[in-house]
């Protein structure tokens, strides 16, 4: 007589834990990509008491090393299952789930910006830097500047390289979009520098962009930073506006392919983003300083005003 | 040449990703002709430099070849194909010579056609590197654009040798000479990288 053991019926996963598992997955998959790995150890090395930009712009080196190669690296992830797509598409997972998982995968670039940031912070309690290197900014708008700023950059590109890599088929796509947004950011990052910012379509414009200032200094690889300017734009409202950014951009990658169902959740929730988007702009243009603020080693503080 | 070599050739052409390398090569003439009509606005280097990187990321396109495999067992070696491959690099070339002499033009005493070489050097990285990938892949466009276009930003934003010779040789002074001819050098070595790898695979 023989007992023959039953394996127990595994039961199909809900969405949800499908989306989690690809997720981690797709998580592993982004974290061993080569360009994420090189990015964020420069990224890491760069945070680590070397002679970086000014203290309130550090958010440019995870923007350029986890959010301009996250772009980069995310577009190809999300490619690189195309030559597959007969065999994927047979199989129970809709698109829209990889496509979620793709977007939880961003979380990797985001955790690492935020450890960094952290590390960065480390660093600079160790060896604390003057406080008018800070502008006129307060203790919240110091924290979103250095530690939500960055993390939100290195999860935004990811999240477009998402984007690309569903809408964008044709070859190169990765870098005209990199050059479009590297163009769109520098060409408005730094428009109050010239002195006319009391313009109110000028601070708009200043704080559209995905990635911009909010402080310049006079000091640069050879002469030490005796004033630091502080340009207009409220960065708690700036940050809100980028995340509300990052939120669009998960609402068009999750849109493509996907059913009429989930079309109506992601237009409802895209429309509610772009009411925040607009809502968080206008509060960032608005509110904070009108025009430049000059801080000087002393810790005095002179309105510069413009000649618009 | 013979008329046979130059339809070949022209075949060759044709399979070229005008896309990137036009799509790219207009933004970045865009990008420097914007900065020509505001030539004193604080965009404008940071404009310069983008746009003199992306040209190096349009050239990285410019060895794509989706059939490498099959090409390779026909009689039209690989060295040829790359010849006839390098031709479309007049577009980005075209096209930083271009928006760099508009924005001189508008804004003379910036010297922005001493950025020349830095075009040229980034173009021509982006060209050797892509031949290097070439190797483990038949497109190897988007990675080598991608790494020639944040690598020319970092060398130029991190400016690591600075003391002897600046990444962007804008200005006066001796470091000038020395950046250019440290460019004029990315030329050459990415020259002889495009010449090395671009040799028929050896089976063994």
């Amino acid at each position: 007589m023989s007992t023959v053991v039953l394996e127990q019926p595994r039961l199909v996963p809900s969405p949800a834990a499908s989306v989690r598992q690809l997720g981690v997955i797709e998580a592993k998959r982004y974290a061993t990509h080569p360009l994420f790995v090189v990015g964020a150890l420069m990224c890491a090395g760069l945070s680590i008491g070397l002679p970086g930009p000014d203290e309130l712009d550090y958010a440019v080196i995870p923007a350029f090393f986890l959010g301009v190669l996250g772009l980069v690296v995310s577009a190809r992830l999300t490619r690189s299952t195309d030559t597959s797509a007969p065999v994927l598409d047979a199989a129970p997972v809709p698109i829209t789930r990889r496509t979620a998982a793709l977007c939880l995968a961003c979380a990797v670039p985001a955790v690492t910006a935020l450890l960094i940031a952290l590390l960065h912070r480390a660093t600079l309690l160790a060896d604390p830097i003057a406080d008018f290197r800070y502008g006129t900014f307060g203790g919240l708008d110091r924290q979103v500047l250095t530690l939500v700023l960055p993390v939100v950059y290195a999860a935004g590109g990811p999240l477009l390289g998402v984007v690309v890599g569903r809408w964008l088929r044709f070859p190169g796509a990765p870098l005209l979009t990199v050059v479009a947004l590297l163009a769109w950011s520098a060409t408005l990052a730094y428009l109050p520098q010239s002195g006319s910012s009391s313009s109110a379509l000028l601070r708009l414009l200043h704080v559209s962009a995905p990635y911009t200032a909010f402080a310049f200094s006079d000091g640069d690889n050879v002469h030490p930073i005796t004033v630091v300017t502080t340009m207009p734009g409220a960065p708690l409202w700036f940050a809100v506006w980028a995340v509300a950014l990052c939120g669009l951009a998960v609402c068009a990658a999750l849109w493509r392919g996907a059913s009429a169902t989930v079309r109506t959740s992601v237009a409802r929730a895209g429309l509610v983003l772009v009411a925040v988007a607009a809502i968080a702009l206008a509060l960032a243009a608005t509110t904070g300083h009108d025009v430049n603020h000059e801080t000087d080693s002393s810790g005095r503080t002179t309105v510069v005003r413009g000649d618009a | 040449m013979p008329r046979a070599a130059v339809g070949r050739g022209l075949r060759v052409l044709r399979s070229t990703p005008w896309l990137p390398v036009c799509g790219t090569s207009g933004l970045a003439t865009a990008l420097l002709v914007g900065a020509a009509l505001a030539p004193h606005q604080p965009f404008v280097p940071f404009a310069a430099v983008i746009a003199v990187a992306a040209c190096g990321g349009a050239a990285a396109y410019l060895l794509d070849e989706d059939t490498a495999p099959v090409l390779d067992a026909t009689p039209t070696s690989r060295g040829v194909r790359t010849c006839w491959r390098l031709l479309p690099l007049a577009v980005p070339v075209t096209a930083s010579l271009a928006g760099l002499a508009a924005l001189d033009r508008a804004d003379s005493s910036g010297r922005w056609l001493q950025l020349v070489p830095v075009a040229l050097g980034s173009m021509a990285a982006g060209t050797g590197l892509a031949a290097a990938l070439r190797r483990s892949s038949s497109t190897p466009g988007d990675l080598a654009a991608a790494v020639t276009l944040v690598g020319v930003l970092l060398v130029v934003a991190v400016d690591p040798l600075r003391r002897w010779a600046p990444a962007v040789p804008l200005g006066e002074g001796p470091g000038v000479g020395r950046s250019m001819l440290m460019w004029t050098a990315v030329v050459v070595v990415s020259g002889c990288a495009v010449a090395l790898f671009s040799r028929d695979p050896v089976h063994h």
